[in-house]
């Protein structure tokens, strides 16, 4: 019984076969158009092979013998062991680049990534000068500088705060400067706590001189100034604008789409009056002054309501 | 001092050295000075080779200072100056001077033009006695660095007036403020600009455009203005890489790709100056400087409000005049007066 089911079996194996053959050469001819269709969209070399009618190829479709199922599956788990041994390779050597451990390095960038959820026309940056660094510019009493560059930091970053956007106060190096997209970048800093002379007091503001958006950058000045002067009374002192002020290093870690500018806010020595006793004034100029370019609003007669008087 | 210090009794004259510093800060505030410096302090020339002062007592009594139009334009000897970290706005170390002032004396050669920057007298001080001395030793010293002529702007009545004419410094032409108070409906167009000009259309076939000058621009800059202004009005590139710094609005003209103008202002008190506005000779009468100077007005108008804008021009030069005159501008007085002399060996 078993040879004629055998006999049996083999002339149902060969129908089989027959009809897989022909189902086989169907689909290796569908698979051919598709596969000139997709070279002819994708412009891709495609292999002669895949429209070939190798009896070889329409084997597999047929029936796999056991022996060729124990090679793929061979085949199979070196390609899984290998590729797991290049990544731990490549995995490795990351790690001994990095001057801190892995872990901490993998979640200090996603947090670099992702600062906040706002997108960037709703996001202000501001650098606190020298926070983070150092002290800037220090007084007989050992007020300084760094102190009152954060006090108006965080008093502008409030009020900017209630009007919705959202404000990231950053040190003077502060890694997320690189590549910072935001609708605007500010640095706050005073000047000198000594004595120059009667002329050194006021304030400046600039951009960098090399700007990718020159036209944003000098609207971002010119409200800056018109309404921080409008707002504190201080005198422009456009004179000791420096190097410092327009070669800023952190202009040329962030997004070149962000603009950005500099504040010296005043000199610490003659106008620490206004910077100390009334910051308000201060972070309300700086603020409308933002606002000012937010909002794309034009110049204004900045003596005629000045308020610190 | 050095070695060929001239001694008059208790006076010394000779060069400013470095550890004199502090004392030129001092003289800086007293009753008698006259300053031409523009952005910079006298104390931060102190070791130019141009700088020389006369001592009582081994006290400075009295300093003055000429610094040349350096010939080598592009030389930018002071760039590194205003990179030094911690050396900005306060008195520069005494390395920084010492190196600087090495940098000052290679950029000097050769010279021929120089101007009367700064000079100071120390109150109680003879200033007819030190500045009569001081005016002989720095004069040899200035033919000796091979400038042939020396300059000076001064104002009527100025104190220092008196003792450039006594040293025989001649009047050679005035400087003419003007001003305007810009309206924006005046400042929307240009009276006599590009537009109705004869030769506006050869300017326009290359599509002439206005754009924010950079400091990448400031060599092709530096070459517009030495085609444009004679020797002695010259800005060398570092006076014109402040000049950019501190300007509020700067542009540049542009055809093609070539810089044919530019003009660089500066916010005063809430006021705008022009502090500089030049057109290369090659394309002057093409409404270039016209068409710069009313975006020039529009911006400063728009963008700071500003009530007046001034600028400064020669007496001698009439076309310039002219155009400041077409669009609005006044003269004021009085005029600064040019004075001038030729060094001879």
């Amino acid at each position: 019984m078993k040879k004629p089911k055998a006999k049996q079996d083999d002339s149902v194996q060969r129908e089989n076969v027959r009809r897989a053959q022909e189902a086989g050469k169907r689909q290796a001819a569908t698979s051919a158009r598709r596969s000139v269709d997709d070279d002819r969209n994708s412009r891709r070399f495609v292999p002669d092979r895949h429209v070939n009618n190798d009896p070889q190829g329409m084997q597999s479709h047929v029936s796999v013998p056991v022996p060729a199922l124990i090679r793929r599956a061979f085949v199979f788990a070196v390609v899984i062991v290998g590729v797991g041994l290049v990544l731990y390779a490549l995995i490795k050597n990351l790690a001994s680049g990095l001057p801190i451990p892995l872990p901490l390095a993998l979640s200090s960038q996603r947090a670099e990534e992702t600062p906040t959820s706002a997108p960037p026309a709703q996001r202000i940056g501001i650098v606190s000068g020298h926070k983070g660094n150092d002290s800037g510019s220090v007084c007989q009493d050992g007020l300084t500088e760094a102190q009152v560059n954060y006090d108006i930091a965080v008093r502008v970053a409030t009020m900017l705060r209630s009007q919705g956007y959202t404000v990231d106060i950053l040190d003077e190096f502060d890694a997320r400067l690189k590549g910072y997209h935001a609708a605007l970048l500010l640095s706050v800093h005073a000047d000198s706590c000594t004595y120059v002379n009667d002329l050194a007091t006021g304030f400046k503001v600039a951009r960098v001189l090399d700007s990718k958006i020159p036209q944003e950058e000098d609207r971002l000045v010119a409200c800056l100034t018109t309404r921080y002067m409008a707002s504190t009374g201080l005198r422009f002192h456009q004179n000791t604008v420096t190097f410092d002020m327009t070669k800023y290093h952190a202009f040329y870690e962030i997004d070149e789409r962000t603009p950005g500018a500099i504040i010296e806010t005043g000199f610490l020595y003659l106008d620490r009056q206004v910077l100390t006793q009334k910051p308000q004034l201060v972070a309300q100029g700086i603020y409308d002054g933002l606002i000012c370019f937010l909002n794309n609003q034009q110049g204004m007669r900045s003596r005629e309501n000045p308020k610190s008087s | 001092m050095k070695s060929d210090d001239h001694t008059n009794q208790d006076m010394q004259v000779g060069q400013l050295t470095g550890e004199r510093a502090a004392e030129i800060d001092h003289l800086s505030e007293s009753r008698r000075v006259y300053n031409h410096l523009d952005w910079w302090k006298a104390a931060e020339w102190v070791g130019s080779d141009l700088f020389s002062c006369a001592l009582i007592h081994g006290k400075v009594a009295a300093a003055l200072l000429a610094v040349p139009v350096a010939l080598d334009a592009r030389h930018d000897w002071r760039e590194e100056w205003f990179c030094i970290p911690g050396g900005l706005g306060g008195a520069p170390t005494q390395p920084q001077m010492a190196f600087h002032a090495s940098r000052l004396r290679m950029a000097m050669h050769p010279l021929r033009t120089a101007w009367l920057r700064w000079c100071g007298v120390a109150d109680g001080v003879s200033a007819s006695r030190v500045l009569k001395a001081l005016f002989e030793y720095s004069e040899a010293q200035w033919i000796k660095a091979g400038i042939t002529q020396i300059y000076s702007i001064i104002e009527p009545g100025h104190w220092f007036d008196h003792y450039l004419r006594k040293n025989q410094y001649a009047l050679l032409d005035e400087v003419v403020t003007m001003i305007c108070s810009p309206q924006s409906r005046s400042v929307q167009s240009h009276p006599q600009g590009v537009q109705s000009h004869p030769q506006a259309r050869s300017v326009q076939s290359h599509q002439m455009v206005i754009r924010r000058a950079s400091d990448h621009d400031l060599a092709a800059v530096c070459d517009v203005d030495k085609n444009a202004f004679e020797e002695m009005w010259q800005f060398p590139l570092f006076i014109l890489r402040r000049t950019l710094a501190t300007s509020a609005y700067s542009t540049v003209a542009e055809i093609g790709e070539r810089v044919v103008g530019y003009q660089m202002t500066a916010l005063t008190e809430g006021d705008a100056h022009i502090t500089r506005l030049a057109v290369h000779t090659d394309f002057q009468r093409c409404g270039i400087g016209g068409a710069l100077l009313a975006d020039t007005m529009t911006f400063m108008k728009l963008w700071y409000d500003a009530q007046h804008i001034t600028l400064n021009t020669q007496a001698s030069n009439q076309a310039s005049q002219r155009l400041y005159e077409r669009f609005g501008f006044v003269a004021l007085s009085p005029r600064f007066r040019v004075m001038g002399k030729s060094l001879k060996a």
